[in-house]
């Protein structure tokens, strides 16, 4: 459920982050030299490599979570001038690729070419847009990322735990750019809304606790590895402390201040994005960028309509399969309220987790040709966020730096935990759903890097949900709550377009969209309120789920009827993932481009051996 | 006796029976034999195009004249087969495998370079060691408490792929085989009796009830029909009506009344005249026979004496460190109180098969995560957990791991044994996971199959040195990888290891130094915690494969060893997780080999060349 970009690496580029779009720029200087001679394929390999570099070195939290060496000590720069270069080295980029001969190009390469492209003139587009105003809201920021980019670090050796110290010691620089984005902001009249200041300044607190070794900062250091040995863990320990007691929490202390005393009283009162400067055409902006069509908001409050219709009767059907009586809401309180639907403990519900997890692994092999190396686990979502945190989420792994992918699950408030949802959950958020997908993708052999680790939302997302479907196909959701904790599931993508739009673009208000939202589905108060929350900060992102679920499901059902018999599922589902996360319009292409293929060949079962 | 590697059922050391001469179909005689084939293929080229045309000559041939092998393996197109058991086809395989090392020395070695010279040794050596064994008699030996055709059929039809109707109807053409293995192996098991050949009779007198556990009054609930009954919602309703119904009518009518006839056979001829001893020295050749197996099955040199004081050595060792965490987990009493205790007190054991099917699950998805710290490379084929068939859980081991492959679409499993819940204690269910799942068999079977570069042989088969010692060292790895966290989840581990001592002091105690089944079963008892019904369980399968429970305290003596000479031959240049993926990327290796090649491989660190130029590419 939770932003891929996020995962992926730009958690701590928060600007970018803000703006829901990563740099892709390269320094001029460099790039005119590197890519000045050679055939087109050299060329472009050359402006990818050179790409790449500069991303990496430019943002390293991005380079921790791809697992790039040697740029875990330090942090992006997130200074007016550091922005300022950034955009300006997108626009260089651009041109140097333009400058290379699109026509001598593979068919393969132009795709790559055509991606990049694309990319960076989505990203040109966007600098009209302010994001990197607005650093900091209830779903994250300077007040959570950190402890998640440590989480992320590699804690093999001492080296690793010094890089850690590093970045320590760095971070009051970071939260004063923070804080001087945020000023701006305020002068700019672009700030988060009012009504999720509080939640911020208690994310704070949390972050800061009176004993140092309660921080989620220190977590990493309590936690070290007994491989490493005692008189060095006694050093990096100390130090840690020493580092955050005299830099680290004043420097919180003092931005906590700067939060509540500044910033919140002058926070708008409104929650709308149309009632930002320039608001409606950045909502528009923000549908193109997270859905990767130029929908309307009028046609996808449209089709969220629709689809919450049918999967309503869907629904229906189980209730009276289940022989409730009672209406939906009946039925939907019931599975809030109904004991047998929760777990007594954290430890419980962790290991249910662990046992779904583990009876999905191997039933991939009947739907994936090609399956990732990469191993995830099932952990808990860290304590001092869970509180505003989604069901369960996932954090990427990373096969080059040793770490694996975390299905996290939420274990605060058992009772807003229900048994039903876990399955369906399972699959969005671990296999097949965004575990599987983004360690295929870092996989992919022969595959520009920025192509492997990079992303849009409406394939990802859309991924997930689509896997969800998969779950019947693979031998899930025999229990009848289950099957309905898969259209809940289902069902709330569909609400969401309804309400991000109505919110957004149609006038709703907050309140407005929660009974709208509750009335359709089994939830809980603070649940659907966290939801509504999160759709007013990151507008749009919540599209991306049912817009990429309902693309790949009719990309599937047109090609089983094109092919019949000859439709392999396992083939199809490496055509949708072994090109990376592409935009919706160009994995229509590669899937029809498969279809003729396979029509003129006939050979869509090769024996393997 | 060629060394036939069947991944599954690989942990419960099948492989040992998988090991005896299996026997292939009659070939064409319009096609040229595979002695000409291969003659053929080493007549021109460079010795490294000779060999790699070989070797895929040979590949073939073994896929198609062992089509169960095939089906493990996910070669495709000969699902619908058995393999050919006939005493003609036994010698005509014989014969074979001599004119393929002749064929194969042909090839000039001293033009093989690096990896080639190792596929060339390993063939070569693989052949040597089959021509050797078929001075002894193991054809006859198919049948016995452990396995033989009444588990086979449900077994391999368990592991063939279910993806469309064919798949289907290739089970079925299967069932309609089993008349004729039959008759093949009864006439093998005749003329063992004959020669003196046979399982233990003690053990076969158990063999008739496990006939009746698969021939159900109702075909539905035979597990020979299970693969029918769970048919998906991949093949249409009317398509799964036809395909059980042309099923039941193959067991009714073919499969039923020949395990009845054998079965029949059993009872009035076999098991009467079967052997009374336990010991392999009585069979005819047995002293010759039993040195043999020690030798194939350890890869090493050592004498059964020199195994033997080993095992009392290691036990000796491994009881000071059951005796300290005895003295962590603060129980008052001596180690034989506290075997006794682990061993009844509830807090240790399950209620329901359910519950220690999840206590499983969890445990290997604690250990999926920790696997990218000790591994560059990880394999992709996934695994679960699974219930072991009712029909074998009670001659089986708590679990066993059955291999998949990424070719057919198949997982491999963790099968844990849900029979007899008091004697699946919860201290030995992460030691048990390390070594069957990850990073234990599962996932060296697995990362061997996906190697690129190396011929099948070599990623498919194995030693048993090699895969054992592997799932035992593996078991070594969870304090690394967090796992025994608890003083009796260490003792557990503990006590897996003492149990892998024990079995040299009484493997080669039965075999050759002349101890009773009873005094080996007082053995366990003294020295470790392991439920009577599970020593017996444990004794009687040395008996019936003599020499195989020797492989895991060698192989995993060797793996530490190395990774010791490694961390001090390079110091702060030695990365565990290079070294693991050095063990592992080269496939299973005997001993000698492995030890040649980790050796290489700290030279070329030594060196400051990048290791992974060292690396086969997977």
């Amino acid at each position: 459920m939770k932003l891929i970009a996020l995962i992926l690496g730009l958690l701590l580029s928060t600007t970018a982050l803000a703006r829901g779009k990563a740099y892709k720029g390269v320094d001029c200087s460099q790039i005119a030299k590197q890519t000045a001679s050679g055939t087109p394929a050299v060329r472009l390999k050359k402006f990818f490599d050179a790409q790449w570099k500069y991303m990496m070195t430019e943002f390293p939290e991005f380079a921790t979570y791809v697992g790039y060496p040697g740029q875990n000590d330090r942090w992006s720069d997130n200074s007016r001038a550091a922005i300022e270069r950034h955009r300006g080295d997108v626009k260089c980029g651009l041109q140097a690729i333009k400058a290379i001969d699109r026509a001598g190009l593979s068919a393969k390469d132009k795709v790559n070419y055509d991606l990049a492209r694309r990319e960076m003139e989505l990203s040109i587009e966007g600098d009209q847009f302010p994001g990197e105003l607005l650093p900091v809201n209830q779903m994250g920021g300077i007040q959570t990322d950190p402890v998640d980019l440590f989480s992320a670090m590699p804690t093999a050796n001492t080296k690793d735990f010094n890089d850690i110290l590093a970045r320590l010691e760095k971070l009051p620089e970071v939260i004063a750019q923070v804080e001087a984005l945020m000023r701006e902001g305020m002068e700019k009249k672009i700030t988060t809304p009012k009504i999720f200041m509080p939640r911020v300044a208690e994310q704070l607190t949390l972050l800061t606790p009176a004993k140092l070794d309660d921080s989620p900062l220190y977590r990493i250091f309590a936690d070290m590895n007994k491989s490493i040995a005692k008189e060095d863990q006694d050093r990096i320990r100390a130090r840690a402390k020493e580092i955050l007691q005299t830099k680290v929490y004043p420097a919180y202390g003092k931005f906590k201040e700067f939060v509540v005393k500044e910033y919140t009283p002058v926070a708008r009162d409104t929650v709308a994005w149309s009632d930002l400067p320039n608001g409606k055409a950045w909502y528009d902006y923000s549908i193109k960028r997270n859905t990767t069509v130029a929908y309307k908001a009028d046609q996808l409050h449209e089709i969220g309509l629709k689809e919450v219709e049918r999967i309503t009767a869907a629904m229906l059907k189980i209730k009276d399969q289940v022989g409730f009586k009672g209406d939906l809401k009946a039925f939907n309180n019931f599975l809030m309220t109904d004991k047998r639907f929760y777990f007594n403990s954290e430890a419980e519900l962790l290991d249910g987790y662990r046992d779904i997890t583990k009876r999905i692994d191997p039933e991939l092999t009947k739907e994936f040709k090609t399956l990732p190396r990469l191993t995830y686990g099932v952990r808990e979502i860290p304590a001092f966020r869970a509180i505003s945190g989604p069901g369960a989420e996932y954090q990427g792994g990373s096969l080059e730096s040793g770490r694996p992918g975390w299905f996290q699950a939420n274990t605060y408030d058992l009772k807003s935990r229900p048994k039903w949802e876990m399955e369906t959950l399972a699959f969005h958020e671990g296999v097949p759903g965004h575990h599987f997908q983004i360690a295929v993708a870092a996989e992919l052999p022969e595959m520009p890097e920025f192509r492997k680790h990079g992303g849009n939302t409406a394939y990802s997302e859309g991924w997930a949900l689509y896997a969800e479907s998969l779950g019947e196909e693979m031998g899930f959701y025999k229990d009848p709550y289950q099957l309905y904790g898969h259209y809940a599931d289902e069902i709330l993508r569909a609400v969401r377009l309804v309400v991000d739009t109505g919110m957004h673009a149609k006038g709703w208000s907050r309140e407005k969209a929660l009974d709208y939202y509750r009335s359709k589905m089994p939830v809980g108060d603070v649940e659907s309120e966290n939801e509504i929350n999160r759709y007013l900060v990151w507008p749009g992102q919540a599209l991306a789920y049912k817009v990429g679920q309902l693309k790949i499901r009719e990309l599937r059902e047109k090609a089983h009827a094109a092919l019949g018999d000859a439709f392999d599922v396992r083939q199809f589902h490496d055509v949708i993932l072994l090109q990376g996360a592409v935009p919706m319009d160009e994995l229509e292409k590669l899937v029809n481009e498969w279809v003729v293929e396979q029509k003129k060949t006939g050979k869509h079962k090769t024996a393997k051996v | 006796m060629r060394s036939v590697l069947v991944i599954l059922l690989l942990a419960t050391g099948l492989t040992a029976h998988a090991a005896k001469r299996v026997h292939g179909v009659k070939q064409s005689s319009k096609s040229s034999s595979i002695c000409e084939v291969l003659n053929d293929s080493v007549s021109k080229g460079t010795p490294g195009q000779m060999l790699s045309v070989y070797l895929a000559a040979q590949w073939k041939y073994l896929m198609t004249e062992f089509p169960e092998w095939a089906t493990y393996v996910g070669y495709p197109g000969q699902n619908d087969r058995w393999t050919d058991r006939s005493l003609e086809t036994i010698q005509r395989h014989s014969n074979e495998m001599k004119c393929e090392l002749a064929a194969l020395v042909k090839i000039p070695r001293g033009g093989l370079k690096g990896e080639e010279r190792i596929n060339f040794d390993l063939a070569k050596r693989n052949l040597e060691m089959g021509i050797e064994g078929d001075k002894f008699d193991g054809q006859y030996l198919v049948l016995d408490h452990l396995s033989g055709l009444h588990m086979d059929v449900a077994d391999t039809l368990t592991a063939m792929p279910t993806a469309n109707k064919k798949d289907y109807e290739n089970m079925i053409s299967r069932l309609n085989g089993v008349p004729k293995r039959e008759e093949q192996e009864e006439t093998l098991l005749r003329e063992g009796l004959k020669r003196k050949v046979t399982a233990v009779k003690m053990f076969l007198l158990r063999v008739p009830a496990q006939f009746d556990r698969v021939l159900t009054a109702k075909i539905e609930d035979s597990p020979i029909y299970k693969p029918f009954a769970d048919i998906g919602t991949n093949i249409s309703p009317e398509d799964k009506a036809e395909l059980q119904s042309r099923a039941k009518e193959a067991i009714e009518t073919k499969v039923y009344p020949a395990l009845k006839k054998l079965k029949g056979f059993l009872v009035t001829q076999y098991i009467p005249g079967a052997r009374e001893s336990i010991s392999y020295a009585d069979m005819p050749n047995g002293k010759a026979w039993y040195a043999y197996n020690v030798k194939s099955r350890t890869t090493t040199d050592m004498t059964p004496d020199e195994l033997h004081d080993l095992g009392l050595k290691e036990v000796a060792r491994i009881h000071k460190a059951m005796e300290k965490v005895k003295e962590e987990a603060k129980f008052r009493g001596d180690l034989k109180a506290f075997n006794e205790f682990l061993l009844k007190d509830k807090q240790f054991f399950y209620d329901n098969k359910e519950d220690l099917l999840k206590g499983y699950r969890a445990i290997a998805k604690r250990i999926d995560p920790e696997l990218t710290k000790q591994f560059k490379t990880l394999p992709r084929l996934t695994y679960g957990v699974r219930e072991m068939p009712e029909y074998k859980a009670k001659e089986s081991p708590g679990a066993y791991y059955e291999g998949g492959s990424l070719e057919a679409g198949r997982p491999g499993y963790f099968t844990a044994n849900t029979s007899d819940l008091k004697g699946r204690p919860k201290w030995a269910m992460e030691a048990l996971t390390m070594h069957e799942a990850v990073p234990g068999h599962h996932f060296q079977i697995s990362t061997a199959q996906e190697i690129k570069g190396l011929p099948e042989f070599r990623r498919f088969g194995g030693y048993t040195a090699y895969i054992e010692g592997w799932g035992l060292y593996a078991e070594s790895l969870g304090e690394d990888m967090g796992m025994y966290k608890t003083a009796y989840d260490k003792y557990g581990q503990l006590s897996y290891e003492i149990w892998r001592a024990i079995r040299l002091v009484v493997d080669t105690g039965i075999h050759s130094k002349g101890w009773s089944r009873q005094k080996a079963i007082d053995y366990f008892a003294d020295n470790m915690p392991k439920a009577k019904q599970e020593s017996e369980v444990e004794v009687d399968r040395y008996i019936t494969w003599p020499g195989q429970a020797l492989a895991y305290k060698v192989g995993q003596l060797k793996f530490s060893a190395l990774k010791a000479h490694a961390r001090a031959e390079l110091g702060d240049k030695f990365d565990v997780r290079e070294f693991h993926d050095q063990l592992l990327n080269h496939g299973p290796l005997p001993m000698d080999v492995l030890e040649n090649s980790v050796n290489e491989w700290i030279e070329t660190v030594k060196k400051g060349k990048d290791p992974k130029a060292a690396k086969v590419q997977t």
